[in-house]
Formats: C-alpha cells, sequence, structure tokens
C-alpha cells in the first residue's frame, strides 16, 4: 500500500537537487508510460480513507516535483529564506491585535 | 472557544511552510507568495471566533488563502480574469525557464493545465487537503476533485515528459 508521501518542511533545493528531482521524475514518467496500467500500482488511499485513483511511482515523482519550491539558485540563500520566513510568521502574529 | 496567539504560533509551525508552497504555486513568486501567506494569517485571526474546531486547521486556512489569491488576481485585474469557478490563473507568463530564477520547470507545467485541473491538483497535493476538503472549498462534488486530480497528474507528466524529449 502506499501511502500519501512524505515531505520536507520547506525545501531549499539547490541545481543539483532540483537536477536530481528532475530526472528521477522523468524516468519514473517514461517507465509509467511504457508500462501503461502498470501492475505494479498501488491503490492510494487518502487521509479520507477513500480509495482514490491508482497512484505510482510517477505519480510520486510528480508530487515531490511540486512540493520542490525553487527559492534561489543558492541552497544557502533558499536555507536563510526559509528561517527568515518562519520569524516574520512569528513576528506577524505577536504583533496582532486582540 | 476562540484560537489564542499561542495557537496562532503553533499554527505558523504547522502550516506556514506549506501555506507558502500553496501560494508559491498558484502565484508563482516568493515574495507575493509570502504576502500571501501574511494576509491569510491576518484574516484567519480575525474570523478566528468563527473557526469551527471539528474542521481541519489546514482546510480553513487553505480556503482562506485561495480566496486571497482569488482578490489579489481581481485587484491585479489581469486578464484572463481569474475567480470563483473560473478558477485561478498563474502568474508564469515566460516560455524561457531561466527568464525568471524563481520560476522552474513544475510551474511552467502546471501553467499548461487548465485552472480547474491546477487549483484541484495544488490544493490536494501542495496544500495537502483531502480530496474531500477540497471539494468543500472549491464547492464541487467530490467525485469532480478525485477526476480532477488524477486529469492533472497525467496532463503534468505527459507534458514534462515531451518537454525533455530531445
Amino acid at each position: 500500500m502506499i501511502t500519501r508521501p512524505a515531505f520536507d518542511s520547506l525545501p531549499s533545493d539547490d541545481d543539483d537537487r532540483r537536477l536530481h528531482h528532475w530526472q528521477l521524475a522523468s524516468s519514473l514518467a517514461r517507465r509509467d508510460a511504457a508500462e501503461a496500467d502498470s501492475t505494479s500500482a498501488d491503490r492510494y488511499v487518502s487521509r479520507s480513507g477513500l480509495k482514490e485513483h491508482a497512484y505510482g511511482p510517477a505519480d510520486a515523482a510528480i508530487d515531490r516535483a511540486l512540493h520542490t519550491v525553487d527559492l534561489s539558485t543558492s541552497s544557502s540563500a533558499s536555507s536563510c529564506f526559509a528561517t527568515g520566513f518562519l520569524l516574520r510568521m512569528h513576528e506577524l502574529v505577536d504583533s496582532l491585535g486582540e | 472557544v476562540a484560537l489564542t496567539k499561542s495557537d496562532f504560533h503553533e499554527i505558523v509551525d504547522d502550516h506556514a511552510p506549506a501555506l507558502f508552497r500553496l501560494a508559491y504555486r498558484m502565484i508563482g513568486d516568493a515574495h507575493e507568495a509570502e504576502d500571501v501567506v501574511q494576509e491569510t494569517l491576518r484574516s484567519a485571526w480575525q474570523s478566528r471566533s468563527r473557526f469551527d474546531s471539528g474542521r481541519s486547521q489546514r482546510a480553513w486556512l487553505a480556503s482562506i488563502l485561495r480566496r486571497r489569491v482569488v482578490d489579489r488576481w481581481r485587484r491585479k485585474a489581469r486578464t484572463p480574469s481569474t475567480a470563483g469557478e473560473q478558477g485561478i490563473e498563474l502568474a508564469v507568463e515566460a516560455a524561457d525557464p531561466l527568464a525568471n530564477d524563481m520560476t522552474d520547470e513544475m510551474q511552467h507545467a502546471l501553467n499548461q493545465l487548465s485552472p480547474d485541473l491546477r487549483e484541484s491538483l495544488l490544493l490536494v497535493v501542495v496544500g495537502e487537503l483531502t480530496h474531500q476538503e477540497a471539494a468543500d472549498s472549491l464547492g464541487v462534488p467530490l467525485g469532480t476533485v478525485l477526476s480532477r486530480v488524477s486529469r492533472a497528474r497525467r496532463r503534468l507528466r505527459q507534458h514534462l515528459m515531451s518537454a525533455t524529449r530531445p
């Protein structure tokens, strides 16, 4: 059974990781296309418990790629952005009036 | 019992990164996405007394965020217009993925999807709503969202594959 994939809290991909995701998605998508109606594809079960559709490795690769948000070509800059973003959101909450 | 500031700090830790990703994928610009997340948190705070504790916080916040994105698009009066059942058009217009460091191939692939397919996919995959929560947020039947998400993944895959072929 394939469950909803786990993802990083806020991806900070550098170019290498981006390329890796891209290559992975592409290769898996090609394999999936070559194996139409693949028997290895399991049924995806959502949090609601509904059986929804065949969810294969190519779908997982697409989902991972969707979760990968390139904020910068520099991984360190992305990491700083992610940290700064959360700090700014906490500051916003502190500033909210009653 | 209304949510407290302490609850909202937990909300930031639990949901803000996913809200940012969702906003980014809908808008295509990191700075605008952060602005939308801020607007979402402010709106959520102002309407916290109406929050149903039996409802998923993520679904509640994602619905607010979606409305903020639609509001933003209405204000900018971009064409084609994006609102309500017409869904949300992405901001990415450049064909060259190198034209903007903030965009990537996936953003361009998303732009090839129809608004209703794209929005359903983003709410479920990036916003991590259940299909039922996404259906409630969009005001469409569950089966419609199931079909849209499945078709959106298939079309994304086709588009990405065609883009990588020599």
